[in-house]
């Protein structure tokens, strides 16, 4: 019996050495590593490296120690094969997210500090992980989306290029003249500080809308000053319309009452 | 007194200076130095330096902690902090075999500076003008180049130039030795190769020279040589090193 327990004692001192010092070794491996791969790979890889190389050395570590304690690996292999089987089924969606991440990953479309739009939400990309992409909205949201969904959504990227271009459709009353507001559209992009003069301003006359003349106006500004050259440009559109007199118009309808008709004429015939 | 040479400023006193359309308006009180600012169209083209009673209202204000011992400043003239890209208001054509000198003048960028025993310490840089902003190169790639956008006419006298001091003049010198003629419709100035010096109450930078070789292909230089440099002073040094590989990528975008 005796035999037995110092046995017992001395594997599991082993396998807990081989915790420590795995640990230790791993951690210093990862550092080393990530000082390597930091200059070679973009972020978003050097992570996901990182955590392949993270969990590889954990498993082996715990195999280490299951061996050390005289736990056959064959045997927890066979029933982590049965377990994988019931696993696979129940994580086919956990499966597809990490092959959709490796995707994401290799078509670098985005990277970690990106503002990207994927269906209604805008935000900016807080990291790229096997199963999914964390975005930090604008409201301090913190959301969560699975790798699949964005390889099967249009997606975004706001902050791809340096710089943009604002779309703006506007509406103006039949009575104005479209050349007119051109030239003072064009006039306002000039002297606005956030407007670049170079690709030049953009506009279309697009339509003949039910309420309004429709026209396109777009202007190119850096990707990062988006709030204050859309809050800019649309003050001063409204200041300098108002002083020009140009009517922007709300939607309305014309009702046409029609001309009086002549009530049916009634004769009574009577009995004869 | 010159308008860039080092003045001495008092403790809890207002000093108000005007340069293009920037005024600007210096405070300190010890350690702690208040810089107000505000952009207003300057018709009569003069800088204004004075002291003044009260505190300028409708001001963007800034506070700068920086405990030093002296108590002289220097507003020193600089290049302005992009790259500006010049378009000439009349189409220009140099035929082959021409050369000239043409003269442009660059708004300055204003640096107001504490003066200590053997350096100088930044406390606050602006532009003298407010100047819109352009994109050189292609709009979907990142290798443009953010750059100040100007019109100018393009003056081969220097004598004709309407100047006014707080104006760079910066010389582009054009050697057109190709067979074909060189269409000057824009060039961008990398402002942070030049210097500036004071020369005769002008503020000048160093000659740009474009050398339009046989092969058409354009060697760019900096060269000193447009004005001795014996009457000058040099009021401040360029941002970065000269770099001859980095120019000509810049103007092949």
């Amino acid at each position: 019996m005796d035999f037995i327990k110092n046995d017992l004692i001395r594997n599991s001192a082993e396998a807990l050495i081989i915790l420590v010092f795995g640990w230790i070794i791993l951690r210093l491996f990862l550092i080393i590593i990530e000082k390597i791969i930091k200059k070679k790979f973009p972020i978003q890889t050097s992570i996901l490296i990182k955590k392949i190389i993270f969990y590889t050395g954990w498993i082996i570590i715990i195999m280490g120690i299951l061996n050390t304690l005289g736990i056959k690996l064959s045997v927890v292999l066979g029933a982590a094969g049965i377990v994988g089987i019931a696993l696979g089924f129940a994580a086919q969606t956990s499966v597809a997210n990490i092959i959709s991440g490796v995707f994401l990953i290799s078509e670098k479309s985005f990277t970690i500090g990106d503002i990207i739009q994927i269906d209604d939400i805008t935000g900016v990309v807080d990291s790229i992980d096997l199963l999914s992409i964390k975005i930090k909205k604008f409201n301090n949201q913190y959301v969560r989306i699975p790798n699949e969904k964005i390889i099967k959504s249009n997606l975004i990227n706001i902050t791809k290029y340096p710089i943009r271009r604002l779309d703006l459709n506007l509406g103006i009353a039949y009575k104005e003249d479209p050349e007119k507001v051109k030239s003072i559209l064009l006039d306002i992009a000039k002297k606005n500080e956030y407007v670049l003069d170079n690709p030049e301003p953009v506009f279309a006359f697009n339509n003949f809308g039910n309420s309004s003349l429709e026209l396109f106006f777009g202007v190119w500004f850096q990707t990062q000053e988006y709030i204050p050259t859309k809050n800019s440009i649309m003050f001063d559109i409204k200041k300098r319309f108002d002083k020009e007199e140009i009517e922007i118009p709300f939607p309305h309808v014309t009702v046409y009452k029609g001309s009086e008709s002549e009530p049916f004429q009634i004769e009574n015939i009577g009995k004869k | 007194m010159k308008y860039w040479d080092i003045i001495n400023i008092r403790n809890n006193e207002y000093y108000r200076w005007q340069i293009n359309d920037l005024n600007f308006w210096l405070y300190r009180d010890n350690s702690e130095w208040i810089i107000g600012y505000k952009y207003k169209k300057n018709q009569k083209n003069e800088l204004i330096y004075n002291r003044i009673d009260k505190k300028p209202k409708n001001a963007e204000w800034v506070q700068i902690l920086a405990n030093t011992d002296s108590n002289n400043i220097q507003i020193a003239p600089g290049q302005p902090d992009l790259p500006i890209m010049i378009k000439s208001k009349r189409y220009l054509y140099i035929m082959p075999g021409n050369s000239i000198t043409y003269y442009i003048k660059i708004p300055v960028y204003i640096h107001i500076n504490s003066m200590q025993k053997n350096n100088s310490l930044n406390l606050f840089s602006i532009n003298s003008k407010k100047i819109s902003k352009t994109w050189f190169g292609d709009p979907t790639s990142k290798k443009g180049i953010l750059s100040y956008s100007s019109e100018a006419i393009l003056e081969k006298d220097l004598l004709k130039i309407d100047y006014n001091y707080g104006m760079i003049i910066c010389p582009l010198k054009i050697i057109n030795k190709s067979n074909n003629k060189f269409n000057f419709s824009a060039l961008n100035i990398q402002t942070q190769f030049l210097s500036v010096y004071e020369m005769n109450d002008f503020l000048m930078s160093e000659t740009i020279v474009y050398n339009i070789k046989k092969n058409s292909k354009i060697d760019i230089n900096i060269k000193n040589n447009s004005f001795n440099k014996k009457d000058s002073t040099l009021l401040s040094k360029p941002r970065e090193k000269f770099n001859k590989n980095m120019l000509e990528k810049i103007l092949l975008l």
